[in-house]
């Protein structure tokens, strides 16, 4: 190389250092993000099955929601991807003032599926919807890794009781000779932890005087219970009578799944006199007692039967009557 | 006396006529004897007459004859208006009667007189008659005869004290100059009869009871009361209790206000008991009493009527564990927390009070004033998060600490009346972002957050603080920042590099959770406008593309050779920084990523070269928190 091509060199290399050298000095910036945040950062369950869908719902937030903010959900799960989506699709737009976002994840397990537990992870990544085109250094984007860990098993029964509750109720009445018993309303809230429609199958109850010493009545439910999707939470109701009187008494509830117990506690009952409880409705016929369902049948049923039967035998007569002339 | 011998003699001569002419034979001889006999008569009669009528036997001859006044007779005998025997005795106090009906000859006006004692009665011209001895028990007014008189005398006084009464009839005129009582006394017949019998009032000498009680609880009523009365084996007094003052004797029963109790009949004392209900309100209840015996008469004593008043207590309430629950903001579901490095408010405390003294007060106020709560992870335990100085934003919350803002409010419309025990309470509540987690992965996934509630009536009367027996579980919150937005490498020249590794990102933990870091970057170049958008230039020989792997990290300044390679979005890099959990509010926990960068010896353009590295938080396992 000759020395004007040398030093021509140099001088392109020092342009360069000193050009390179200002603009990435200058690429240093101290401006500190809004924090962002999930909840649950999981898709956890080990009770999967063939065929089942589960959902979770994960809450995108942030502290300053000053701008549009782009997330890019991209997922790795192995042997499993495929089974997930999200509801707001892989690429959305938290808006600007929305400090919450909630996603849902789905996870649909084919009915094929291997039983065995596959795990990976679910990101998002989040960037303004509107970035500064200065492009200088290296900037910051921040994202949250949302574990996967899901195990599909066999049918799974279960459930959880979060919290009872009874319904304010009023004494029975009797009307025509037939004793109507007041409904007792004890709403469960249900979790259905396992993964197939299930719920609590029985409801027991021991009815006992308010200092708990003398058993007064036992009562079961007299309706079918609902049962839940599995991975829901819902509210479901046990009606149980009671021929008890207006009242204080304690009420000790058994809550069956199965031949299993799921939850067996006490609670206050408190039967108020007749007609004080606005929109109280009590049993009809289907609260009687086996007696008075008897007295029913015999006072309406049969006489209807009896009258069935008579116009069936006047139906023949006169067709055989009918028969004869011809 | 001349008029009856002439009409003698007439009846002679028809007779003798209607003999002789019937039968001849045997009248003659009757008839001589006849005429004989009336012969001598007549001859006697005529000196008589002679001796002693007047010598003037002219045709006006004066008479006169006085007619006495003869007594009322009975037509209807004496009897008891209404029955007063043994069974049905008459009550002391009221009005006994006593009917008949006579007739006077001369229709004179008649009294019925009725007296103690059989010795008759003595009749007074133009005036009432009086019982000849003994005592009189009744007189009718003036009665007309042949009309029913009806003698009545109220039965009040010392007169009456005897039980069995006997009593003896007449009926007397007050003629004006010979007034007559009949000698015949009457006493009435069957049922009716004498004597009369009077039932006498019980006695009844004091009242208590033994109140103050809990609904529940019965309270007694206990009377010092007796009947004298013995003619009947003994009389029975029962005792009353009434609501208001509206006793009705004749039908043994309170009025409209009610009945508290009600006594069986005894010889004495009676008490009566009643069952103070549940719920009942904590107050004083009006309690007339009363004593009447088995024949309906009520006591005349002070205490008759009186109000004995019953108060009921005021009890505590009580909470059931399983009503406890604790509520998510949204309603159901686990506890999440939503606001990085700061509170989230919503998080509510629900659970029923029970009163049995129900959940409205007498001044139909709420019975139930105030409820407090206190929220914890389990492993806390209630005993140890239940003062001020419990308070811990990771793992306490009492209620008594000012900071935590626990908020608690009768549901309303929960309280359906006086009749109800029940009412439902909500306290609503903050936790900070930093709260304990306790699902499946975190420090404490073995526990749950529990609740613990109180309530306090209208009297400062307390329930236990009790403790839900299902509790919550609350999720991990990962959140975090990072206090720049973009990494300096500063200028260097093709061939160098940071080494080490100076510039520095942190990362600021802002959840409940340990964080570690998953990095990824992307390929730099002067026209950098997005991901990838580098990766479009074609650029073999990398005279002007800077690829990813250049970019080296650590969690210290270590040399570039010790760092690790940045790599691509395909496959990020994960950095166990282990951020601990931040544990005080005031102190976020943070660590921080040390960066460095080699510029290739190829490149060949110079300018300001940019790119983008995504710093993915990650839940770092549970012992690095």
């Amino acid at each position: 190389m000759s020395t004007r091509q040398k030093l021509f060199s140099s001088a392109r290399r020092a342009g360069f250092v000193l050009f390179s050298t200002l603009l990435l000095v200058f690429s240093n910036t101290a401006v500190a993000y809004a924090g962002f945040g999930i909840t649950p950062p999981y898709v956890k369950t080990d009770r999967l099955t063939r065929g089942s869908t589960y959902h979770q719902v994960i809450n995108l937030v942030r502290s300053d929601p000053t701008e549009d903010l782009k997330a890019d959900i991209s997922m790795d799960i192995p042997g499993a991807q495929s089974w997930f989506s999200v509801d707001q699709g892989n690429e959305f737009i938290i808006p600007k003032g929305q400090t919450q976002m909630p996603i849902t994840i789905t996870v649909q397990v084919p009915k094929d599926a291997p039983y065995q537990e596959y795990t990976g992870a679910i990101r998002i990544r989040t960037s303004p919807a509107n970035p500064s085109t200065n492009g200088t250094g290296v900037s910051i984007a921040l994202g949250a890794q949302i574990d996967v860990d899901v195990k599909v098993v066999d049918k799974i029964y279960d459930f959880t009781v979060r919290r009872i509750q009874v319904a304010d109720l009023e004494e029975g009445r009797r009307i025509w000779g037939l004793f109507f018993p007041g409904k007792i309303r004890l709403v469960m809230t249900i979790e259905n932890t396992g993964n197939t429609v299930y719920g609590p199958t029985h409801v027991h109850m021991d009815i006992y005087d308010s200092q708990m010493e003398t058993l007064l009545e036992s009562t079961d439910n007299t309706n079918k219970i609902e049962q839940l999707q599995p991975f829901t939470i819902k509210d479901v109701v046990a009606e149980l009578p009671t021929h008890l009187p207006a009242g204080s008494y304690i009420a000790k509830y058994t809550i069956y799944k199965g031949a299993d117990i799921a939850q067996q506690n006490t609670v206050n009952l408190s039967i108020s006199p007749e007609g004080t409880v606005i929109g109280y409705q009590g049993y009809g016929l289907d609260g009687l007692s086996l007696s008075d369902k008897l007295k029913v049948v015999g006072v309406l049923g049969v006489p209807a039967l009896l009258f069935l039967i008579l116009i069936v035998i006047l139906i023949r007569k006169r067709r055989a009557r009918r028969a004869r002339v011809r | 006396m001349l008029r009856m011998y002439r009409a003698a003699q007439r009846h002679f001569f028809a007779w003798l006529t209607d003999m002789r002419t019937r039968e001849p034979k045997r009248g003659r001889i009757t008839i001589v004897v006849l005429v004989s006999v009336f012969g001598i008569t007549a001859l006697a009669l005529f000196a008589y007459f002679q001796v002693r009528v007047p010598e003037a036997r002219a045709d006006n001859v004066t008479t006169s004859l006085t007619v006495l006044n003869t007594p009322p007779n009975w037509t209807i005998d004496a009897q008891e208006a209404t029955q007063s025997s043994t069974s049905t005795p008459t009550n002391q106090g009221t009005t006994l009667s006593f009917v008949a009906t006579a007739t006077d000859s001369s229709n004179d006006n008649y009294w019925l007189i009725i007296c103690s004692v059989g010795g008759g009665a003595t009749p007074h011209n133009n005036a009432p008659p009086t019982c000849t001895s003994g005592t009189q028990w009744a007189i009718s007014a003036t009665t007309t005869s042949a009309t029913q008189a009806t003698a009545s005398t109220s039965t009040s006084g010392t007169l009456f004290n005897n039980e069995s009464n006997a009593w003896y009839a007449y009926v007397c005129d007050g003629n004006s100059t010979g007034a007559q009582c009949n000698a015949t006394v009457k006493q009435g017949t069957g049922s009716t009869a004498s004597p009369f019998v009077i039932n006498h009032a019980p006695s009844f000498s004091a009242i208590s009871n033994n109140g103050p009680k809990n609904p529940g609880q019965s309270v007694t009523w206990s009377a010092t009361a007796s009947d004298s009365d013995t003619i009947r084996g003994g009389d029975t007094v029962q005792l009353f209790v009434c609501k208001a003052n509206d006793f009705v004797a004749a039908s043994s029963s309170c009025g409209a206000g009610g009945t508290w109790a009600t006594s069986t009949a005894v010889s004495s004392n009676p008490t009566a008991t009643f069952s103070v209900p549940i719920p009942t309100q904590d107050k004083s209840y009006n309690a007339y009493v009363y004593i009447m015996d088995q024949s309906l008469l009520v006591a005349t004593s002070t205490f008759e009527a009186s109000n004995s008043t019953y108060s009921v207590n005021n009890v505590a309430p009580t909470i059931s564990a399983a009503t406890i629950s604790l509520v998510d903001r949204s309603g159901s579901g686990d506890l999440r927390l939503v606001n990085p490095a700061t509170t989230t408010l919503g998080y509510k405390v629900q659970f029923t009070v029970t009163d049995n003294n129900s959940c409205q007060n007498s001044s139909g106020g709420q019975e139930i004033v105030t409820a407090t709560s206190s929220v914890y992870r389990s492993g806390v335990t209630q005993n140890s998060c239940k003062v001020s100085t419990d308070y811990n934003t990771n793992s306490c919350y009492p209620s008594a600490n000012p900071q935590v803002s626990m908020s608690c409010t009768q549901d309303a419309g929960s309280c359906s009346g006086p009749s109800s025990t029940n009412s439902t309470w909500t306290c609503t509540f903050p936790l900070w972002f930093n709260a304990d987690p306790t699902d499946a992965g975190s420090l404490h996934a073995a526990e749950n957050w529990l609740a613990s509630a109180q309530a306090v009536d209208d009297n400062g009367a307390m329930s236990p603080f009790v403790e839900s027996s299902t509790g919550n579980e609350l999720d991990s919150f990962l959140a975090f920042t990072v206090s720049k937005n973009s990494i300096g490498y500063g200028g260097l020249q093709p061939g160098q590099k940071n080494d080490p590794l100076a510039t520095t990102t942190d990362l600021i933990e802002q959840g409940n959770i340990g964080l570690d870091e998953s990095l990824y970057g992307d390929t730099m170049c002067t026209t950098w406008s997005g991901p990838d958008s580098c990766d479009a230039i074609s650029d073999p020989s990398r005279t002007k593309t800077i690829t990813v792997d250049n970019q080296k990290f650590a969690a210290s300044s270590v040399s570039y050779a010790s760092g690790a390679s940045l790599t691509s979005s395909t496959s990020p890099a994960t950095l166990a920084i282990h951020v601990p959990k931040t544990t005080a509010t005031s102190t976020l926990q943070t660590k921080n990523t040390y960066w460095g960068i080699q510029v290739p010896a190829s490149i060949q353009t110079a300018g300001n070269y940019a790119g983008q590295n995504t710093v993915t938080a990650v839940e770092s396992n549970s012992s690095f928190w």
